[in-house]
């Protein structure tokens, strides 16, 4: 049973809509050369279809899975003002072994 | 034009990087695989266009990296685990900014080892100017001073004539009246005025009934010659002897070619001279309080030494000139290089300090030092190509026989400033090093060590020396009017300020 289910929206993503960056780091390096699988920033609004879809169009590559997560924001405070940074999406879509994609 | 190139290293470098391969430690004393043209718009001038070859960029760039990896601090990654092409893509401007640095300091070097000419200037060399390329080689290009090429001519066994003089008491006597002269008194005098008097003048200079120049309440001395920093008026004590206070007296003079005012160059311009006061000087007496005053003598015969040695000191730097002379122009007749204005224009402040220096040594006074300092001024430029040819030959002769100033010299140098001046030799030397003439000086050694190589395999002629009599009172102004460069003597230590005041 999905924790978050996205709201029912008439609104149709797009792509660069959906996937907002590719997310740099020392883990995705080694989930990018172990399991051919790579972690993007996505729409809070984009489910693991939309994502699929988006991927496979963007970098030209066949999609086998995506696993989501949905990260809470963190608590911010400078001096009595109190904030929280944003809520946002993680997605990590596994390739096909014939394809690759060259983040940078 | 004269172009040269210089690509027989090439083969040498792939060899060497065949053998290199093997031992990967050997590779930073690799030298670059260079590319060097050189072009000679003059003697004196040589423009220089490098070409780095891209591996050795390449090389450049990957020790760089190599260096910066474990240190890299990329965000997403602990220091040092960042792969090595995010790296590369994050700090690309700052490594070409880098290896630029080194690239350049390392092909200057190399190019200074490898080319024939010595350098005597700074590459002129504009650093914003110079990139380096994504791909393909690197080139940059600067401009450089150096010393003329030149066949050396032969001076061993020069036959030169040598200026030689036994001072009497009675050139000791004239020496110590005028020494005796810095610590007179000017005392009033009513009468017209006579050669060797002081008079108090405001000095108008005019040109076409324009003023140019108003100098007030200057004093100056008759003496046979009055000169400006610009010119010269030749019959100076004739125009003033018999003035009195409330005269008026005019005369014309030409400016030279050198004036500060470029529009009056060579022009006739007149100049008046309103007497204010005429006084006379008063020697101070020979006591024993004044002998210690003057410099820890302790009879008068030992101060009648003590110029005698200034004398012969003076004698030796007439000497030294006069051979210099003799020995430059034996060597420059075959020597007609163009020097380059700008080059001119730049050594010839230093020209002018380097001489003021040499006076100072062979024991001038301030005062004489200035009269010399405005004829040398007056043509500048001729003067200092003629001694920037001297100085080139001298400097090949010392590289050629391996001639160099040891630091005990400088010590002797310095000591022997301080004693002409009177004042301590930590302070000379502190004098010195602040004004940045340590080169200067060093020049000097070098240039005199030569000289008595020169003169040792010389064959001499004697000739009888009369020194030059001291007829100019020199005048610290431009009288033509214009910006000049300041006077060097201004910035020296006053020790002569009673001729004056």
């Amino acid at each position: 049973m999905p924790r978050h289910i996205p709201q029912a929206t008439s609104i149709i993503l797009q792509p660069h809509q959906v996937i907002l960056k590719p997310l740099v780091t020392e883990k995705g390096m080694h989930r990018s050369t172990r399991n051919n699988a790579y972690a993007f920033e996505i729409n809070r609004l984009a489910t693991k279809q939309d994502v699929k879809r988006a991927v496979e169009e963007l970098f030209e590559v066949r999609v086998l899975k995506v696993h989501t997560q949905n990260r809470k924001g963190k608590p911010r405070r400078t001096k009595m003002q109190l904030g929280h940074t944003k809520d946002w999406k993680k997605a990590i879509v596994t390739l096909d072994d014939e394809h690759r994609i060259e983040l940078f | 034009m004269q172009r040269e190139k210089f690509m027989a290293d090439e083969e040498l470098d792939e060899l060497q990087a065949d053998t290199l391969t093997a031992e990967p430690e050997g590779e930073e004393d690799k030298p670059l695989n260079l590319e060097v043209e050189v072009a000679s718009p003059s003697d004196c001038e040589r423009h220089v266009t490098v070409t780095v070859s891209r591996e050795d960029i390449d090389r450049y760039m990957n020790d760089a990296y190599s260096e910066l990896m474990p240190s890299a601090n990329v965000p997403g990654f602990r220091i040092g685990r960042a792969p090595r092409k995010l790296v590369e893509s994050k700090f690309k401007k700052q490594i070409a900014e880098q290896i630029k640095g080194s690239l350049l300091l390392d092909s200057l070097s190399q190019i200074s080892e490898e080319q024939s000419f010595t350098a005597i200037s700074e590459p002129d060399l504009n650093l914003d100017a110079v990139e380096v390329p994504d791909d393909g080689p690197m080139t940059f290009e600067f401009d450089i001073e150096v010393r003329p090429e030149f066949d050396m001519p032969k001076w061993k066994g020069a036959k030169i004539e040598r200026p030689v003089r036994e001072f009497t008491p009675a050139d000791v006597d004239l020496h110590l009246e005028k020494m005796l002269a810095r610590y007179g008194q000017l005392v009033p005098h009513d009468g017209p005025a006579s050669e060797g008097d002081y008079l108090t003048v405001n000095i108008t200079t005019s040109h076409d009934g324009k003023q140019l120049e108003k100098e007030e309440e200057h004093v100056l001395r008759i003496r046979q010659k009055l000169s400006f920093r610009d010119g010269e008026v030749a019959d100076f004590a004739k125009l003033m002897v018999g003035a009195k206070a409330g005269d008026r007296r005019k005369v014309d003079f030409e400016l030279t070619q050198d004036a500060p005012n470029e529009d009056l160059r060579g022009k006739k311009i007149n100049v008046e001279f309103e007497v204010l006061e005429v006084k006379k000087l008063k020697l101070p007496e020979l006591n024993e309080e004044f002998l210690s005053e003057m410099g820890d003598f302790k009879t008068e015969g030992d101060l009648r030494d003590a110029i005698n040695d200034s004398l012969n000191r003076q004698l030796e730097y007439e000497q030294q000139q006069k051979i210099r002379a003799q020995i430059s122009s034996l060597l420059t007749k075959s020597a007609d290089w163009q020097l380059p204005p700008g080059l001119l224009k730049r050594q010839s402040s230093r020209e002018l300090e380097r001489t003021v220096m040499e006076l100072r040594r062979a024991g001038f006074n301030e005062a004489e030092i200035r009269a010399r300092e405005n004829t040398l001024r007056q043509n500048s430029a001729a003067s200092t190509a003629r001694s920037l040819k001297e100085h080139f030959i001298l400097e090949r002769i010392a590289e050629d026989e391996n001639i160099e100033a040891q630091e005990g010299d400088f010590e002797k140098e310095v000591l022997l400033i301080a004693m002409q001046s009177g004042e301590s030799p930590r302070r000379v030397r502190a004098q010195i090093e602040k004004r940045g003439l340590m080169d200067v000086l060093q020049n000097q050694i070098v240039e005199r060590k030569v000289l008595e190589l020169v003169q040792e395999h010389a064959k001499f002629a004697d000739k009888p020396y009369e020194p030059e009599a001291f007829d100019v009172e020199a005048v610290n102004l431009a009288a033509g009017g214009g910006e000049g460069p300041t006077s060097v003597s201004e910035s020296a230590p006053e020790t002569s300020e009673s001729t004056e005041s």
